[in-house]
């Protein structure tokens, strides 16, 4: 029989720390056994918490079931503070199915309320029959029920079983919630067939843990013994995640532990590294049926295809942008991320229709058939949490894009974005840094754009003291990401468009007409003719001449600063303003200059007058797409900057 | 196999839309029997969520799908939708906890354009109170090129027949069997228009209802009296209450005299206890759960949590009646022509000394003696054994969504101004700052007051929140530093107009549908801007004076002391506007803005200084 010794790694990953205090000691810890401790308590920590986790327990342990099986049982406990807290009696416990048979199993579901009224304690069970199951899509259900007797005051507690045969997913854990935790404990049995690493994000240590190794508790399995190993991590009082805005998802920064198997030791002897390195997982995915092998065997229907849309003329660069755009073209995205395709390249020929990795992947096969070389880049989209380098987790990727290079000059592509320069990636990708595969090589490629995405406004102001209206005629621009989102949310619409410049005080907006729309190798443009209210006080006209098209509000409001802060991609705005002076009337107030440039922006206003016009000149850049919390003053105070100096007026008095 | 459409329909349609839908309804041996076919065209890339099929389904009544493909160009069929590109889902309604409801949804788009699609499906129901609610149209923004109806019923079948904008084509009636069909040709789009009714009260349709009908239990809609008795019937013995219930229900009201005090201490109760949650099971759609479910579980939706309050009354000897109503701030208007289910939400009516409480159940804030928003100024169906009938349900006057805010503003510094609010608010305000009160945190909070004040660009400082729902109100009391309030003009600094949200308004040439306006508007403001320097030249607006047979505006501004003060009033009439109307609606907005736009104070540095 074979001894194995059990190998654990723990392995830290953090990026910020937490002040930990105990627990009240009165309180129970134990499902089933509440104590009037716990029904008179209160949280003073607090004031805004709706609901507070008195405690949230997991706990992972294999089992033999003709096969190794994780059983992951929860117990959770929360005390209801506010209505607003009600929700959290709503309980909804996601499971897998795989569709090809196997499938998650939610069981021994148990759930009370525990209220006090009139003095008296009531406790209130979940009746399983009213247990409801909703299908979610093809893979995930969710176990739904709702907790009966709930109100403020109202301890809640639930438990349940999860079997799942996916010993790949070993249950994560999350040390934090949008309401405080007061103990969170995972509790982990291992066995020496499977190993795991693991992440730990947004703690530097815990509160306690601990590995305990039971020699007296002899495991067998497959032939094999091995002492039972249970490894815990407890935190306690952990506070409430609070979304301080401008954040790229709540997902990257709270607490919690990411598993990912690494290593199986068959009980007979010998072993499987899994993913241990990126190197491995690189070679991996590249030989995987859904995506190295995919993109070869997509590459063998190429000459074909390119031969039947004339895709083999031109220099390299057009070349390029012809293939990206005829796929973009022929083959529509079903909206669903993925890394791995989930058809064939002859069920895509036949369908037009397939996921991001389906698109992508087509498309490398297309750009090397081209003669180009091209890439997988392996990415974790912004709503999908933030990649740790260190740790070869392939989980963290939900979705793969395109590198290409032409001329030695490299490049990025997404075939799911039609509306998207052939050379560029969408905003859901900008997200720190993607995993670029090679068949000899890997390495991280910068997603976040270095080139500003720009929206200008060019106005010819007009006053007309008979109708009593400042007429404009404008022109607007917006560049790269500003262009595509505009592109994707006006879908160059007339209504639409006058609604969007409505919002910027332009009134009365006729003679619309936009270009490239298209074509997104050249900015969106749009030319439009306005006839606004004339402010006017006695003999004085008051002109606001880049009407509310700069920021109006600072959104910066709050003092402090936890997260950095995340403006997607670097943007700035452009403004040229000639304002035509009427007869009889003369500027007497003319906004003061401004100039000022650092690292993290740039504003510049200047004003200029000949004759019978006032030219206004006025830039604002912000030079970067994620800020760090220590620039946040800086950045609060120039956007005050900008707030007071773009909204400023313009008066024109008569002549005497 | 399908015959390709260039053969049927040998010409290229404008832009993206459905060539054609025919939909049969059958009944036979008490079933109803849907088959559909649908054809569209798409006409470009962005189009193709046209092509995203879906087809909504209760449990044990699924669909069988017999065709769906795509036909190019020339008419060839290039693609066949396998069983396999069908997935189901569950399909639970925002607000639900729980339904069961489903979708069978696929994929038809494809890469060259034009192209078609076709599709048909059947769906068989044993249950139902509609023989069809049925418009031509599959989405409002798409048009219909042409779509026919045909209705099959069995001779003996008793149905009532509402139509709109729809002519009869043809109409047979042979030995066993009647047969109805109705054709529309050239349907164009709508579009989304502002504080116009629902769009399907202006579309096509024909409703059609059988007289008599097995749900649940069997009934009748032959009239509103009818259809209301099986309602009544069907909840006979859902009243009842658990003995610890009605325990706990004798204890609130011992030694409470009057009815209406009784009734505030049992909603009050209610509302403390339980909370709002929607399971809709089989006919769980319209009978509610009985009122033990929710002494046992203390959640329900509207019906169950009216149903268990109608218990909670009724063995408090307190009559009431559940009244259904088509709730929310654009409801669809009751047809009173025919008879039946055209409600989404259930209140309770509880007669007091002459009067009626109006009980909104589901919601843990609002008092029990108020009427809000919700369920006001339109038709409900008063549930009473055989003598229902439809009913009013009294409309919000302009006393009642009053709102007054008084405003003091004293410079800080070069850069803000600290600005001081105590603001009450009634009506739809009231409603949703009882909400906001008691589920938004601090930073929501600020961040939902913000946006009410009369001012852009406020840091809320200070915040108070006064509830008195006996006078229907709530009082704001708020601190705030605000920048950019005063604005430069090089030397010169102005005041501009402080926001203040008119209608949103399409040009009269663009509008094709009447307003309607359920709520008025009631907003007085007085504002005080405190001078700190004596020697500026200070120009103010003039006075802004407009009244109409829709509303009326005032604004002026004066020196007073060492103070500007700005006194504003804004009233809006609820009614409903024909086009004609429209007009004058829309002068009477665009000249407020307009005049606002120069209710603008200029501040001029003394020359001297």
């Amino acid at each position: 029989m074979n001894k194995i010794n059990l190998a654990f790694l723990i392995l830290f990953f953090s990026n910020s720390a937490i002040v930990c205090q105990d627990i009240a000691p009165t309180t129970s810890l134990e499902f089933g056994k509440i104590t009037w401790d716990d029904l008179d308590f209160t949280y003073a920590k607090d004031k805004e918490a709706t609901a507070v986790i008195l405690f949230d327990k997991g706990h992972s342990e294999f089992y033999i079931d003709e096969n190794l099986r994780i059983r992951f049982k929860r117990q959770k406990r929360i005390k209801i503070l506010q209505n607003a807290g009600l929700h959290y009696a709503n309980i909804e416990i996601p499971y897998y199915v795989d569709g090809y048979g196997k499938t998650e199993k939610i069981k021994e579901i148990k759930a009370f309320s525990y209220t006090v009224s009139e003095g008296l304690l009531s406790r209130k069970k979940v009746d399983l029959e009213e247990v409801f199951i909703e299908n979610v899509n093809a893979n995930w259900r969710l176990k739904k029920f709702a907790i009966p007797n709930v109100q403020i005051g109202t301890i809640i507690e639930y438990e349940y079983t999860v079997e799942t045969p996916f010993l790949f997913n070993l249950p994560d854990w999350q040390f934090q919630d949008f309401i405080p935790t007061l103990y969170s404990e995972y509790k982990m049995q291992s066995v020496p067939f499977y190993e795991y690493t693991f992440i730990a994000q947004g703690l530097t240590e815990f509160t306690d843990s601990y590995v305990f190794k039971d020699d007296y508790n002899i495991q067998y399995y497959g032939g094999a013994s091995y002492p039972d190993l249970r490894s815990t991590y407890i935190m306690k009082d952990v506070p409430a995640f609070v979304d301080e805005g401008y954040i790229t998802s709540p997902d990257h920064y709270i607490m919690k532990i990411d598993f990912q198997l690494s290593k199986i030791n068959f009980p007979k002897g010998g072993s499987k590294e899994i993913k241990t390195t990126w190197k491995k997982m690189n070679e991996e995915l590249l030989k995987h049926e859904n995506f190295g092998k995919y993109i070869k065997k997509a590459e063998s229907v190429f000459p074909e295809y390119i031969a039947s849309h004339s895709m083999n003329s031109g220099s390299s660069e057009e070349l390029a942008e012809k293939v990206i755009n005829t796929i973009k073209k022929d083959f529509n995205w079903n909206g669903r991320y993925a890394k791995y395709a989930d058809q064939k390249t002859k069920q895509l020929l036949a369908s037009k229709t397939g996921n991001v990795a389906d698109l992508n992947l087509f498309l490398i096969a297309a750009l090397r058939s081209s003669g180009f070389k091209a890439f997988p880049v392996l990415l974790s989209t912004r709503n999908h949490g933030r990649i740790s380098k260190s740790y070869p987790f392939a989980h963290f990727f939900n979705y793969v894009i395109v590198y290409y290079e032409v001329d030695g000059k490299p490049y990025l592509a997404d075939a799911t974005a039609p509306l998207l320069l052939h050379n560029q990636i969408p905003p859901r990708c900008l997200n720190e840094q993607g995993l670029l595969l090679k068949e000899d090589s890997f390495g991280w490629i910068d997603l976040v754009p270095h080139h500003p995405s720009i929206r200008s406004i060019y106005a010819q102001l007009e006053v007309d003291l008979f109708e009593n209206t400042l007429n404009a005629k404008i022109k607007f621009k917006a560049t790269n990401l500003e262009g595509y989102q505009l592109r994707k949310s006006l879908k160059n619409d007339s209504s639409k468009l006058v609604k969007y410049f409505n919002e910027y005080g332009l009134e009365n907006i006729h003679g619309i007409k936009t270009s490239n729309f298209d074509n997104p190798k050249r900015p969106y443009s749009v030319s439009l003719k306005s006839s606004t209210s004339l402010s006017k006080i006695e003999d004085q006209l008051l002109i606001k001449p880049f009407f509310n098209f700069p920021q109006q509000e600072n959104p910066f409001k709050q003092k402090e600063r936890t997260y950095p802060i995340d403006l997607t991609y670097p943007k700035g705005s452009n403004f040229s303003i000639l304002i035509n002076i009427p007869t009889g009337y003369a500027f007497t107030e003319v906004p003061e200059p401004l100039s000022y440039n650092d690292d993290l922006m740039d504003i510049a206003y200047k004003t200029f007058i000949s004759n019978n016009q006032l030219m206004i000149v006025g830039n604002y850049n912000f030079k970067k797409a994620n800020y760090k919390p220590t620039e946040y003053p800086a950045l609060q105070k120039g956007v005050a900057q900008i707030v007071s100096k773009f909204n400023e007026y313009i008066v024109l008095e008569k002549n005497d | 196999m399908l015959v390709g459409y260039g053969l049927l329909c040998p010409y290229i349609l404008a832009g993206s839309q459905i060539v054609q839908t025919k939909t049969k309804i059958t009944i036979d041996k008490g079933h109803k029997i849907i088959e559909r076919s649908i054809e569209i065209e798409i006409t470009k890339k962005s189009d193709n969520w046209m092509a995203e099929i879906e087809v909504p389904f209760k449990l044990g009544n699924e669909p069988r799908i017999f065709t769906a493909s795509i036909f190019d160009l020339n008419g060839t069929e290039v693609r066949k939708i396998k069983k396999k590109d069908i997935t189901s889902k569950s399909d639970i309604g925002s607000g639900s906890f729980y339904e069961d409801e489903y979708i069978k949804s696929w994929n038809m788009s494809w890469n060259t354009y034009p192209y078609r699609i076709k599709y048909s499906y059947s769906i068989t129901l044993k249950e139902f109170l509609y023989v069809c609610n049925y418009t031509p149209y599959e989405s409002w923004e798409i048009p219909v090129d042409k779509a026919i109806l045909t209705v099959e019923l069995p001779t003996d079948f008793q149905i009532n027949i509402s139509t709109h904008e729809t002519q009869k084509v043809d109409s047979i009636i042979a030995d066993e069997l009647k047969s109805y069909t109705w054709e529309w040709s050239n349907l164009s789009p709508y579009k989304k228009e502002n504080y116009s009714p629902p769009i399907f009260e202006s579309a096509p349709r024909v409703t059609i209802t059988p007289l008599k009908f097995n749900y649940d239990i069997k009934g009748s809609q032959t009239t509103w009296e009818d259809y209301g008795l099986w309602q009544h019937t069907m909840h006979q013995g859902l009243d009842d209450l658990t003995e610890s219930e009605k325990k706990i229900i004798i204890n609130l009201i011992k030694g409470i005299d009057g009815t209406a005090k009784k009734v505030g201490i049992l909603h009050a109760y209610m509302q403390k206890s339980t909370r709002y949650i929607y399971v809709g099971l089989e006919t769980g759609g319209l009978k509610p759960y009985p009122a033990s479910y929710v002494c046992k579980n203390k959640f329900g939706d509207c019906k169950a949590l009216t149903n268990y309050m109608q218990a909670v009354l009724a063995y408090c000897a307190i009559p009431s009646y559940q009244v259904d109503v088509y709730a929310g701030k654009k409801p669809i208007r009751i047809d009173p022509k025919i008879p039946g289910q055209q409600f989404n939400h259930v209140v309770l009516a509880v007669p007091v000394a002459g009067d009626t409480l109006w009980l909104e159940n589901t919601s843990k804030y609002l008092p029990y003696d108020y009427t809000g928003s919700f369920i006001q100024n339109r038709r409900g169906l008063l549930i009473k054994d055989s003598t229902s009938t439809l009913v009013n349900i009294p409309s919000l006057e302009l006393s009642d969504v009053a709102e007054t805010r008084i405003t003091q503003i004293s410079k800080n510094d070069n850069e803000s101004i600290n600005f001081k609010a105590h603001n009450t608010y009634k009506g739809p305000l009231y409603e949703s700052l009882l909400y906001v009160k008691n589920e938004f945190n601090e930073k929501e909070t600020k961040d939902f007051i913000g946006k009410i004040l009369p001012i852009n660009n406020a840091t809320i400082t200070d915040l108070e929140i006064e509830v008195s729902n006996n006078e229907k109100e709530i009082i704001v009391i708020v601190e705030s530093e605000v920048r950019n309030f005063i604005i430069n003009a090089g030397r010169h600094k102005i005041i501009p107009a402080m926001p203040f949200e008119l209608l949103d308004l399409e040009k009269p040439a663009q509008r094709t549908r009447t307003v309607r306006i359920l709520t008025p508007r009631n907003i007085n403001d007085t504002v005080s801007i405190k001078i700190t320097t004596t020697n500026d030249q200070i120009s103010l607006p003039e006075k802004i004076d407009i009244s109409t047979e829709y509303g009326s505006f005032y604004e002026s501004a004066a020196l007073v002391n060492d103070s500007i003060m700005i006194t504003r009033s804004y009233q809006l009439y609820a009614g409903e506007y024909n086009l004609e109307q429209y007009v004058g609606l829309y002068q009477f907005n665009k000249t407020i803005s307009e005049k606002r736009k120069s209710f603008v104070i200029l501040i001029k540095p003394n020359e001297q200084d």
